[in-house]
């Protein structure tokens, strides 16, 4: 699957960018390499967890400045790999 | 257990493990291990930054590391001179090779440091070393000169090798919707 993210700023190096991803609870921020990014979207694999038929937990591909790994999502945040989105 | 050299390259044929670019099949394997290569980009620590420096809070709710660090550092290109690390002090810097591992694969890996730069004082992360499936990217290093001597960086140079290790079994995420359907199918009860 893949999870859908907002570009904030530039990273550290050249080749990175921060972006944010939309939570149950809030926002999540992470640095990623460009080459991650696809249409405003980034590659989660499966869900690891499922509650209430909406939510859905996934594994960040990188560890969020907040530290977290796994983090809640509403099932509208995530696209199959195959149907990237589209560029807003 | 660890991957050997020729399983290393197994994996890079399959797909499993992306290096770009590919190391040398000649020279950048040992064993165990391959090595990787210092990207020119690095973030140096400003030695007085402005004002009075703040105490950093990674627990306040919406940190953001990289602004933090963006303004505790200057970003520098090392030209082909090289760039003198000084005792003591830190850097980020980059692997050149840019490293993804499958989300469904059965290999993590850990970045350390190089024996030969170990013992002039050189750490090349900060207790971080884990790649996990899925990631992408070049590998950010912190580097630090504990030793007493100016050590000069170049280019290029060989700065730490990546040791792959087989997980027992594949990542919750490796599998294929097992929470995207429906509930879970509650267990069976027995029959009586």
């Amino acid at each position: 699957m893949r999870l859908k993210v907002q570009t904030i700023g530039n990273g550290l190096h050249p080749n990175e960018v921060v972006v944010q991803v939309t939570t149950t609870s809030g926002t999540e921020q992470l640095v990623l390499d460009k080459r991650s990014l696809s249409k405003d979207s980034i590659s989660v694999g499966a869900p690891v967890g499922r509650a209430n038929g909406k939510k859905l937990l996934v594994e960040l591909p990188r560890e969020a400045m907040s530290g977290a790994w796994r983090v809640w999502v509403n099932k509208s945040q995530l696209v199959p790999e195959s149907d990237q989105v589209s560029a807003a | 257990m660890i991957l050997t050299d020729r399983e290393i390259k197994i994996a890079i044929d399959r797909g499993l493990i992306r290096i770009d670019p590919p190391p040398d099949p000649d020279v950048a394997f040992t064993s165990t291990a391959v090595d990787l290569t210092l990207d020119p980009q690095i973030r140096v620590f400003k030695e007085n930054p402005v004002g009075v420096v703040p105490i950093i809070d990674p627990s306040t709710p919406g940190f953001n590391s990289t602004d933090v660090i963006s303004g505790l550092t200057d970003g520098r290109k090392i030209s082909s001179a090289g760039y003198q690390l000084e005792p003591k002090r830190l850097i980020l810097a980059w692997t050149k090779e840019y490293v993804a591992l499958s989300l469904v694969t059965r290999i993590a890996a850990r970045v350390e440091g190089r024996s030969s730069l170990a013992r002039l004082g050189l750490g090349v992360h900060v207790t971080a070393p884990t790649i996990h499936a899925g990631f992408e990217g070049p590998i950010q290093l912190e580097m630090i000169n504990h030793g007493i001597s100016p050590i000069l960086l170049k280019p290029g140079m060989r700065i730490c090798q990546l040791i792959f290790e087989t997980t027992l079994g594949t990542p919750e995420k490796g599998y294929k919707g097992q929470f995207l359907g429906q509930q879970k199918a509650a267990p069976k009860k027995a029959k009586k």
